[in-house]
């Protein structure tokens, strides 16, 4: 059975840059407003007190580090406010996203780069990264550091659920007035349920029922540069992440 | 007697600074807190600081404009801005606007003293 997940055109939460239906534009785009100054205000808000129990767990952690039941509880307690950081912190990235920056991307470059990074956290649990990145595509322009974050967070996603002998594919061609970046993996894969709502903040992902923005905010930067995204998994079994930029130089 | 290394705390949250006071005495170094701002500056104006240590978000002023304000007073002091966002963009602005390093809320205690440590031999952040 072939599961596919196409991102919808509809409003998102980001206050910068998303593209909204023409009729729901005004209202979305307060909405969305709105929603990236709470999101920021939360963070903030969370992340004082955070701070606060984090820094005491870890001096505690350092003084009673010999006695072991206790050591071990407390490094409990800090592993999980490490997860409520991780959470405050993407939502903080997702709410204060600036507009990307227009400028000529060689996405050959950068795709042979994400590949060398993620073959390199593969390497230790026997995931293997191959690489079939195609030259002289059309130039792209927009922000190389946004999209290398969004490819990285797709990269990573895949990963995450890859075990020794899997492998992940980085692919680079050519498309229909612009290019497409596949990531494909023989990893298990995504049940319909939660290849639906992938993009989605604080959706569950393949690895886990637990997840942050990553995706919602690569997400938002590839429609950010007028891209599409989408994700889609079969029985053969592949799953693999679809990113078109259009050209424009 | 060799002269005991003074840090100023600067941030609006008393738990921060108190937090951070203790952490930074068993270090050895002695700390004062200012909680805003303007106090921070008559601090450092007043005082004989070898190290500020001021979070971006603190009440009174933008930690840009904050740590702009420390380097005019006193161009040589090491000022390392706290941040609660962890964004490259945010720390190369920090950088840009004269902080000598920056460590990001919550705090790894472990970074938090070398980066300390650090700022005071001069070392520079790479750049």
């Amino acid at each position: 059975m072939n599961y596919r997940a196409e991102v919808p055109d509809v409003a998102m939460m980001n206050a910068r840059g998303f593209r909204m239906p023409a009729e729901a534009e005004g209202g979305a785009t307060r909405r969305a407003e709105d929603f990236s100054r709470f999101a920021a205000g939360v963070a903030a808000k969370i992340n004082t007190p955070l701070a606060v129990v984090s820094g005491w767990l870890q001096l505690l952690g350092h003084d009673n580090a010999s006695n072991f039941a206790l050591a071990d509880k407390l490094g409990l307690m800090k592993r999980e406010a490490d997860r409520i950081a991780e959470t405050t912190s993407q939502l903080m990235a997702f709410a204060v996203q600036a507009p990307p920056r227009n400028e000529r991307v060689d996405t050959a470059w950068l795709l042979a780069e994400l590949a060398r990074v993620s073959s390199a956290r593969c390497r230790k649990r026997g995931v293997r990264v191959a690489t079939d990145i195609a030259s002289n595509l059309p130039a792209v322009a927009g922000d190389e550091d946004q999209l290398r974050q969004a490819l990285d967070a797709l990269a990573q996603h895949s990963e995450a659920a890859l075990s020794e002998g899997c492998t992940l594919e980085i692919i680079l061609r050519r498309a229909a007035n612009g290019v497409e970046a596949v990531l494909r993996d023989d990893g298990p894969t995504i049940p319909a349920d939660r290849l639906k709502g992938l993009f989605e903040p604080f959706a569950p992902t393949r690895a886990s029922q637990h997840d942050g923005l990553s995706l919602a905010i690569a997400h938002a930067i590839i429609r950010n540069h007028g891209g599409k995204i989408s994700a889609s998994s079969d029985a053969t079994p592949l799953t693999q992440f679809v990113v078109w930029l259009p050209s424009r130089c | 007697m060799a002269k005991e290394t003074h840090i100023l705390v600067v941030d609006g949250e008393p738990k921060i600074c108190e937090f951070l006071e203790i952490l930074l005495a068993r270090c050895g170094y002695k700390t004062d807190s200012a909680h805003h701002a303007d106090e921070a500056f008559a601090r450092i104006a007043a005082g004989a600081y070898d190290l500020a240590l001021a979070d971006l978000a603190a009440p009174g002023a933008d930690g840009f404009t904050l740590v702009a304000r420390f380097k005019a007073v006193r161009p040589d002091l090491p000022v390392i801005v706290v941040t609660g966002c962890a964004s490259l963009e945010t720390a190369v602005k920090a950088l840009l606007n004269g902080a000598d390093d920056y460590v990001t809320k919550p705090f790894n205690i472990d970074e938090l003293q070398k980066v300390v440590s650090r700022a005071l031999q001069h070392v520079p952040v790479v750049q």
